[in-house]
Parts: C-alpha cells; sequence; structure tokens
C-alpha cells in the first residue's frame, strides 16, 4: 500500500494491479462516505477489476450522500500494469455552476472542466503509456510524438524543464511519489498550468516504473481566479447596487440580502441573514407573498408593487421584480429580487392625490374642513396608526380651531377646539406659539402637556407631534396623535412637513377665496346701502332702509342713531332676529349717553369706528372707568341688551364735514359670528355713505326751506303790497280829480300840480314791478295760466310798441319797427304784450341809447321777433343765466330792477310751446329772439 | 236834489276809505261795512242804499253769500249790486249790474257808479 500524501489533487485515486490488488488507493477513496452499496469503495474496486477483465474505459459522475453531496467524475483506464481510476472531485465546480447559475444575471457561466490525463512511466523498458487525454492536454496528437520523458520535457516551458528533471530524478532515486506544477506550452503557443502526480511502481522494493495522472488545472486555476474577480465585481456591484437585491431559498429563506435593502428596512449588516422572509411583511403581505411565490414556483418573472415592514413597524412601499432561481435540474430553488424603495413616490402620489382632491372640493366650493380632511386621511394611510388634526387659528391669532380630525373622538376635538395658544399648552397650542415643530414623545411626563395629559390619556394618546402651519404668520397646526410613546422617523417628519405644506396652500387658497367673497358680499352691500340712499332725500326714510339692508346677511342687529345739534333724535333699528322684534323696538326707545366713556358716543367723540371683536356677559359690567364697554349705564338698558345676547360689535360715527350726525351700531349674536378689522371698513364706509346722504338731504331740506321762504315771500309781499298800492293810486286819482275839478284855491292847486305829476309815473313802474312779483309767485305754484285765445297779433305788437314808446325812458332812444302785416294767430294778448314789453324796455334800458331793431316776421307756423340792440351786449357767461330769476347781466348799480323780466318771458314763451334765446357780443349789443309756434291750434 | 246812497262792502279799510272819500267828494252820501254780514245789518236800516259796492273776498260773510242771501230777501232784492274785486273770473258768476276789476282806477269807479245807481 502507498501512502496518500497530501497534494492538491483532492479527488479519489486508485490503482489497481492487473492481478486486481490495489496498489494505491489515496486518502479520499479511503474516506469517502459512501454507504450506498453501490457506490462504496468495494463497487469501485469492482469497476477497476471489471476493467482489467474487459479493457473497457469508463467515464461516469458520483456523489457521496454526505451533507453536502461530494461529487466526483470518475474516469477508468486501462494501463499496462493494470487499472488506474481517477475520480476527479468537482464538487466545487458544481457549486461554482449553481452560483454561477444564480448570478447568472451579473457572472456568464463557464461550462469548461478540467482535463485529465493519465500516464505510465516504465524506467526499464521504457515503455511509456500516455492516455489520450494527456495528449489532448498537451495539445498535440498521439501519432507525432512519441510518449517519452524527452518528449514530455520538450512540451514543458523552457523555464521549468530543469525543476522538472530534476524533481523526477529525485523521486526515482528516493522511490517517492512525485507531485509538481509545470508549465506547457501548446503548439498555438498558449501556456497551461497542468498537475503531475505519480506513484511508484515497485517491484522487489525496486520501482520499475510510476503510474500517475496530469491535471490541466489552467482553467481552474484560472476559474477560480475568475470566479475570485467575479465574485468581487459581483459583489461589488451586489453592495453597490442602487436598488435592494433579496435572495431566498426554496424555504424562503434570506440567504443574501444587500446592504441598500438592509438600510431601506433599517437593519444592520447581517440581521436579515437566515431569517424568513415573511418576517419583513404583514399579515396581509403575507398573503400576498404565498400567492406569488407560488407562481415563481411556476417560473414566473413579474414586477409587481409591495409593502415591507421597516424594522421601526413602519411601511416601506416597494416595487420589486422577481424572478425565480432553478436548480441544475431545473426545480425551484429559491427566488431572488431587485426592490426599488417607492416610498417615497407613494407619500407623494397619496399627497398628489389629495391635493387633487382638495383641489376638486375647493373648486366646487367645498368646505376647508372637508379639503383638510383629505390631507388627515392621506397621512393617516401612510403612517401606520396615527390620528391626524389639522386646527386652524382664528383672525383673532389666539385660538385655535378645529379644522380637520375626523379620526379624533369628538368628545376630544370639541375640549381642544378653541383653545388659546400659549408657551406651553399641549404640542399644538405651544407649536403655534412658537412658531416651531414640537414632537412630544411622551405626552405623561411631557410638561407641556401637563393641563392636558388627562384628557390624552382618556383616549389613549401617548404621543403628538405638532408642526406649524406657516405663512407671513401662523396659520394653524398640523398634528399626529400616536397611540405609542416614539418620536418620528426622519422621513416621517419630511412627510408631515409636506403635508403642512399641503395644508398652507389650501388654507391660503380658502382664505383668498374668502376674501374674495367677503369683497364681493361688502361690495354688493355697500351698493344696496348706497342705492336705498340715493332713493330720496327724505333722511329719515331712507337711512330707515340701512338697518334692514344690513341684518339681512351681514349681521344681526343694526341701529341707526341720529344726531341733532339739540342731541339724540331718533334710533333706528332693524333685527334678523324676528322673535326678538319686540325687545328691538323697547332698545330703540333708549338713548346712548352721551357722556359714556365707549360704544357709541366715545366712537362719535373720537370721530372713528371702533371694532369690539368680542363681546361678553362681563361686558355689561361697569369698568374701572365706571362704565360698560356699552354707550350706556342704564341698568334697563343693560338688561335688554344681555337678553339680546351681544357677541360682537361694531360701532361707527356718520360723520361729514367734521359734524356727527349720529352713528351706526352692528351686533352679532351668533356664536361663531365675530366680526373683523374688514367688517369695521365695511361698516365705516356705510356710515360714511349714510352721513353723506344724510347730509345731502339737511342741505336740500335747508335749500328747500330758503326757496319755500322766498317764494312765500314774493307770494305775500306782491299781494300785500297790491292792496296799499291800489289805495295809493286811488288816493293820487282823487287828488289829480280835486285838483282838476278846482277843489283846492289857485295858488295851492299851482303848487301841488308838478307833485301830484311826478307821483304818477313813480307809482305805474311800482306797480309794473309788483306785476311781475306776482307773476313769478304764480309762476313758482305754478299758477301762471294762459288765456290762448285767437288774436290779432299785428296789432297788439303794434299797439305794444306805441306804449312802449310814450314810455318816458324809451323816449331817449328810437325803436325801428318792421312788423309783417295781418299776422292771426292764437296766444295769450296780454302775456304776448308783456313779453314784448319786457324784451323792449331791456333792449332800451340796455341800448346805450342807440335805435332798438323791433323785428315779427312769420316763418311757417312760428311768429319770430327779434328785438336788436346795439348797447353794451351780455357776456357769454352770463347769457346762460339771464333766464333765470333774480340773474341779471349787469351789476345793480347801473340799473334797477329785480331781473325778472327776462325770466317771466321766457316762461310766457315756454307756455306757448315756443323758445327765447339770445345771442351776443360786446361790440354790436345783443339780439333776442322769440319763436312762437302760434299759427297753428295746438 | 237828496244825494244818491251807495253802500261799500269791503274789508281793505284803505280801499274802503278812499272809496268813500271819492264818492263822497263826486256827491254822494256813503256808508260802509267790512264784510258781507255788517253789509246785511246795514240794509236792515231805511233809507236803503241806491247801490250795493261789493268786495268778493271777506270775512264771516263773503260777497258770494251776501249775493245769495240778498236775492232770496225781497226787501232789498232790487238793489243794485257792482262787484269790486281782483277775480274776474270768479266775478262773473255773481249776478250784478256791473264789474270793476281791481287795481282799480278811479275813473272807472266813477263813471260805473254813475251809470248804475238806482
Amino acid at each position: 500500500m502507498i501512502d496518500e500524501d497530501s497534494f492538491l489533487f483532492t479527488g479519489i485515486l486508485l490503482l489497481v494491479s492487473k492481478s486486481s490488488e490495489i496498489i494505491f488507493a489515496n486518502h479520499n477513496f479511503n474516506s469517502l462516505p459512501f454507504k450506498n452499496s453501490a457506490l462504496s469503495q468495494e463497487s469501485l474496486r469492482k469497476l477497476c477489476s471489471e476493467s482489467l477483465l474487459t479493457g473497457k474505459q469508463a467515464s461516469l459522475e458520483i456523489n457521496t450522500e454526505s451533507e453536502p453531496p461530494k461529487y466526483f467524475r470518475l474516469e477508468v483506464l486501462s494501463v499496462s500494469k493494470g487499472v488506474i481510476l481517477v475520480g476527479v472531485d468537482i464538487t466545487t465546480l458544481k457549486k461554482q455552476e449553481e452560483k454561477l447559475q444564480r448570478n447568472k444575471y451579473f457572472v456568464e457561466r463557464n461550462h469548461q472542466h478540467e482535463l485529465l490525463g493519465i500516464w505510465e512511466w516504465d524506467l526499464e523498458n521504457e515503455k511509456n503509456f500516455w492516455s489520450e487525454s494527456l495528449y489532448q492536454m498537451f495539445g498535440i496528437s498521439k501519432g507525432n510524438t512519441p510518449p517519452s520523458l524527452e518528449s514530455y520535457l520538450c512540451l514543458l516551458h523552457p523555464d521549468d524543464v530543469e525543476r522538472v528533471r530534476n524533481t523526477l530524478s529525485e523521486a526515482v532515486e528516493k522511490q517517492q511519489k512525485i507531485s509538481f506544477d509545470q508549465r506547457v506550452i501548446h503548439p498555438d503557443g498558449s501556456i497551461h498550468m497542468v498537475h503531475s502526480w505519480g506513484c511508484p511502481i515497485l517491484e522487489n522494493d525496486k520501482p520499475i516504473g510510476y503510474v500517475g495522472i496530469c491535471l490541466d488545472v489552467t482553467n481552474r486555476v484560472l476559474n477560480d481566479e475568475k470566479i475570485r474577480n467575479q465574485e468581487q465585481v459581483y459583489e461589488k456591484m451586489f453592495e453597490n447596487f442602487e436598488e435592494g437585491l433579496w435572495i431566498i431559498d426554496e424555504k424562503n429563506i434570506t440567504t443574501l440580502v444587500n446592504r441598500k435593502m438592509e438600510e431601506m428596512l433599517g437593519y444592520l449588516p447581517g440581521e436579515m441573514l437566515s431569517r424568513s422572509l415573511y418576517d419583513f411583511m404583514d399579515e396581509e403581505g403575507i398573503q400576498i407573498t404565498e400567492k406569488n411565490l407560488a407562481r415563481r414556483r411556476m417560473g414566473i418573472n413579474e414586477q409587481h408593487e409591495f409593502v415591507l415592514r421597516h424594522k421601526d413597524g413602519s411601511k416601506v412601499w416597494t416595487l420589486m421584480g422577481s424572478s425565480p432561481l432553478t436548480k441544475r435540474d431545473g426545480s425551484y430553488n429559491g427566488a431572488m429580487a431587485i426592490v426599488y424603495d417607492v416610498t417615497d413616490r407613494k407619500r407623494k402620489e397619496v399627497l398628489l392625490q389629495a391635493q387633487k382632491n382638495i383641489f376638486e372640493i375647493l373648486t366646487h366650493q367645498g368646505s376647508l374642513s372637508l379639503a383638510l380632511t383629505e390631507l388627515v386621511r392621506g397621512i393617516e394611510s401612510l403612517i401606520e396608526g396615527v390620528h391626524a388634526s389639522i386646527l386652524i387659528l382664528h383672525e383673532d391669532g389666539r385660538k385655535l380651531l378645529t379644522g380637520a380630525a375626523p379620526s379624533l373622538p369628538a368628545e376630544y376635538n370639541e375640549a381642544i377646539n378653541g383653545v388659546e395658544i400659549g408657551p406651553a399648552v399641549g404640542s399644538c397650542g405651544t407649536s403655534a406659539f412658537k412658531k416651531q415643530t414640537i414632537i412630544v414623545s411622551d405626552i405623561m411626563s411631557d410638561p407641556l402637556w401637563v393641563n392636558y395629559k388627562d384628557l390624552a390619556d382618556k383616549f389613549g394618546y401617548k404621543a403628538c407631534w405638532s408642526t406649524p402651519i406657516l405663512d407671513d404668520s401662523v396659520l394653524g397646526t398640523f398634528a399626529l396623535y400616536l397611540k405609542e410613546k416614539r418620536s418620528p422617523t426622519e422621513s416621517e417628519l419630511k412627510l408631515v412637513n409636506d403635508f403642512t405644506s399641503a395644508a398652507r396652500l389650501s388654507i391660503d387658497y380658502v382664505k383668498a377665496r374668502t376674501k374674495e367673497k367677503k369683497l364681493s358680499h361688502y361690495s354688493s352691500l355697500l351698493s344696496n346701502c348706497r342705492k336705498a340712499l340715493s332713493e330720496s332725500l327724505e333722511f329719515k326714510k331712507v337711512l330707515k332702509k340701512i338697518p334692514g339692508i344690513i341684518t339681512s346677511d351681514f349681521a344681526d342687529w343694526c341701529f341707526v342713531t341720529i344726531m341733532t345739534e339739540e342731541g339724540y333724535l331718533e334710533v333706528l333699528s332693524s333685527s334678523s332676529i324676528p322673535e326678538k322684534e319686540e325687545l328691538l323696538k323697547e332698545l330703540e326707545f333708549y338713548r346712548p349717553d352721551m357722556a359714556a366713556k365707549h360704544g357709541l358716543p366715545l366712537a362719535i367723540r373720537e370721530k372713528k369706528a371702533i371694532l369690539y371683536s368680542e363681546v361678553t356677559e362681563d361686558d355689561l359690567i361697569p369698568g374701572e372707568d365706571g362704565w360698560p364697554i356699552f354707550g350706556t349705564r342704564d341698568p334697563q338698558y343693560l338688561a335688554i341688551i344681555k337678553q339680546l345676547g351681544f357677541k360682537s360689535m361694531i360701532v361707527a360715527p356718520m360723520i361729514v364735514r367734521g359734524v356727527a350726525l349720529g352713528g351706526l351700531t352692528i351686533v352679532s349674536s351668533t356664536i361663531d359670528k365675530r366680526f373683523s378689522k374688514d367688517d369695521l371698513h365695511l361698516i365705516e364706509d356705510i356710515a360714511q355713505s349714510c352721513a353723506i346722504a344724510m347730509d345731502n338731504a339737511l342741505l336740500y331740506s335747508d335749500s328747500q326751506q330758503s326757496v319755500k321762504v322766498r317764494e312765500d315771500f314774493i307770494s305775500i309781499a306782491s299781494h300785500e303790497l297790491r292792496s296799499p298800492l291800489t289805495s295809493l293810486k286811488l288816493r293820487v286819482d282823487l287828488l289829480t280829480l280835486m285838483i282838476e275839478k278846482e277843489y283846492f284855491p289857485k295858488d295851492i292847486i299851482e303848487k301841488l300840480k308838478p307833485v301830484v305829476s311826478e307821483i304818477q309815473p313813480d307809482l305805474a313802474k311800482f306797480s309794473r314791478l309788483i306785476e311781475a312779483l306776482l307773476d313769478i309767485s304764480k309762476l313758482s305754484a305754478k299758477k301762471l295760466f294762459l288765456n290762448i285765445q285767437p288774436c290779432d297779433v299785428t296789432e297788439v305788437l303794434n299797439s305794444e310798441i306805441n306804449r312802449t314808446r310814450t314810455n318816458s325812458e324809451a323816449q331817449l332812444c328810437e325803436i325801428k319797427t318792421s312788423i309783417q302785416d295781418q299776422l292771426m294767430g292764437f296766444c295769450d294778448p296780454l302775456r304776448l304784450q308783456q313779453v314784448v314789453s319786457n324784451l323792449l324796455s331791456n333792449a332800451v334800458k340796455f341800448g346805450n341809447q342807440k335805435p332798438v331793431e323791433f323785428i315779427a316776421t312769420r316763418k311757417g307756423n312760428d311768429l319770430v321777433i327779434k328785438v336788436i340792440d346795439h348797447g353794451i351786449g351780455i357776456s357769454e357767461t352770463d347769457l346762460k343765466r339771464i333766464f333765470k330769476p333774480f340773474e341779471r347781466a349787469v351789476s345793480e348799480k347801473n340799473f334797477g330792477g329785480l331781473g325778472l323780466g327776462l325770466y317771466i318771458t321766457d316762461q310766457i314763451v315756454k307756455g306757448h310751446g315756443g323758445k327765447l334765446s339770445a345771442t351776443s357780443n360786446q361790440k354790436d349789443g345783443t339780439c333776442f329772439t322769440v319763436e312762437l309756434p302760434i299759427f297753428t291750434k295746438g | 236834489m237828496n244825494k244818491k246812497r251807495i253802500l261799500i262792502i269791503e274789508d281793505d279799510l284803505n280801499i274802503r276809505d278812499v272809496m268813500r272819500m271819492a264818492l263822497e267828494f263826486e256827491g254822494y252820501e256813503v256808508s260802509v261795512a267790512k264784510d258781507g254780514q255788517e253789509g246785511l245789518n246795514a240794509l236792515k236800516e231805511s233809507p236803503h242804499p241806491d247801490l250795493i259796492l261789493l268786495d268778493l273776498m271777506m270775512p264771516v260773510l263773503n260777497g258770494w253769500e251776501f249775493v245769495e242771501i240778498k236775492k232770496n230777501d225781497p226787501t232789498i232784492q232790487a238793489i243794485p249790486v257792482v262787484v269790486v274785486s281782483a277775480y274776474s273770473e270768479k266775478a262773473k258768476c255773481v249776478e250784478c249790474k256791473a264789474f270793476i276789476e281791481k287795481p282799480l282806477v278811479l275813473g272807472d269807479l266813477l263813471e260805473i257808479v254813475k251809470e248804475n245807481v238806482l
């Protein structure tokens, strides 16, 4: 028996002599754990014996039944001295193949096997034997090269020849086994690593030859190298792969994961290995995975979404590309997956969806609360076990009101609603106050929660993280409640921030929408008020409408307090609450106390509107200054106010030109309706409009009054004057008669005559003025009636001109006439005379003593009269107003009279359906034109 | 020759006075009354006037009422009446001998009185 030594040949080697004696069996052969009788040392020996008898060569693969099994490829070869059985251990190769198969994504599979040649070296007869495979290994053909030591040495790399020769000599000399490496150069120049092993065959203790094998280990070396390199590359790739890689065996046990995969799920390196795939998912996931793996077993590759569990319990949304792994025989050997972490994407999707829904809700005029609920639901679907709550900061900047918290118990929400923010008011109140994220991981022990922990405890909340929703200022808070004590992970914080931003956008949008709506509401309210105010000049009548408009859709109560110089005149009111109408009327009875230090009296004193955003019953109690915030301290008055339930109030003075004419008091008694600064400005505007309307009405009434006074004066004066004038005229007539009838002595008569004769024209002038005043009075009272009758216009005009010529004033200038003959028309002859008389006396008066022309012609149905003077003329500005009563184009110094003539003339002409006009320039004088449609009846 | 008697019923003292003066100057015997009622009272005494100058717009008893009563009193219905009024249109509805429009012109007054006195 030859001892086996340690050489790198890890296979089995058996040499059997022709006499079926085992010459050599290496250790591996002896220690093979063959249990199966079919594959045992004995059976192998049998195989060799059979080969001896038949000379048959054999080649087969065997494996041991050990765990893990070992694989051998057996070659049985007859040589001159017996049979040689070589079993190459291909276990590693098999494993590599398997590994390569598993790594088929990355590594190209290498199917090459090692070559093994068998040789016999006869020391005596030089009868050497090289097996076919040895020739093959040397890269040469059998015919060209005899199997000799020298030809062998020729095949070697020159650097190895000497060493090999020496090694062989030494081995023969010492009768030792040989085992060495050499490089063989193939005819194609390629260098192959070959390992040679042989053992001496002794006869009479003398070696007669060697039998051995040559192994071409080039592939093994290269393969080892390759595998090593590729493994490194693969490992590198595996580890550095951007996505997770996960391999499980057929029992779903994790055999390999890369770092990325471990990080994705929050595990330390190696922590995931040897654990079941099912450890990394929830119940629902397990059910899905079972179905998935069944498909894998059917050899199906697929890509699918899957929710894994992070080590901290949170959900990790992934996209997996899974492939089955198979054994060489094609049977299922586990699965491999490339795992993409899509949690971020998933979160974005949820956020995006929530935002889409919000957009839908808000553009369809849905409530903010409904919109925010989308965000709450969204984040609750992303973070396990949280209840989200969005609180909105009230306009007053102090209170937080529930925005959306559908998962929190109603009782909890009610308790929190309206909480005032502060430096230690739970998570939300503090977060809104400090404008920073407040993480409370343990409510029970946190000082911020001292006043609220019992409430939280009642519903099992253990932690609460709150983020302020910030714009330019705090809009509200976004909070997550948890029933476990913990802080948020980094990704959760990021998530909360993203959702908080979305909440901010929603709140901003709704605020803008609300503002827009409010502005349009304001503008319609203001325009309604203004419209009402402009409907009449009776201010009380229109102011009465204002409370009704304001209480129609803005406030619950409205009082208009009208003030006069003497004090309060009246309170007009309206209410949107019909059942309190009687109280309201009672309240109208009371007057604010001007001495009050608050309310409307203060607003009137300070001349500015005041907002009492929040009014409570406490405000009915007099403060330090001895006054409640209302404009009274009358207990009965206050008692009514209490019954009305004031909740918010605006008082605005009605001021115009610095004078307060009263004020508006606007009240809300609705619990959640508080007036804002914007409301204050609106009411200020309305109060201003009221003041202007009231002022206009007062001014109009004043002017109406003064017009009436004037008209009354004219009417009374002219009537009162007429009577004494009549008697005066009669007395003068009587005196004249007495003088004519020489009732007095002659000398007295002589003295009386010139005095009396001067009285008559004065009286005539006086009389005309009185008549004019009477006409004006009739015109004002619309009592100037025309007595239209057929008349000889030519004659009327001529006689009036003649009468005017006798007038002492008219004697100073010539009147040139051109009057068409036989003008017959329908008119009031007396009034026509008046027209002629007025125009002529006017022309004479301002004619600068130059001739005056009077032209009367018929044009169609019109009588056209032109009265032309060449006097001082009338300026353009004056022309526009000379037809108004009491207007005169010249100063009073130069010419007397009341300035009524042209007005009366114009009115008479208009009464006839005609037109009076004037053209003038200061060089050529003035031309008045009368057009009277008197040549047609009606 | 007996003077002709004229009764002036006129509420305006000035007009009444100047009318009285003028008519007396012309030789009439003039009596006056400041309203219709006073006029009726005056007519209860003899002798009756030969002409009544009657204003229309008067307190107590106006001219129209006076005319109505006088018409129904046979003792005085024959006495001629001349209306003196500013209301020419309205005056035309009154039964009277003549109508003098105010403002009065002395010549017209004297002439109409002369024409209508009994």
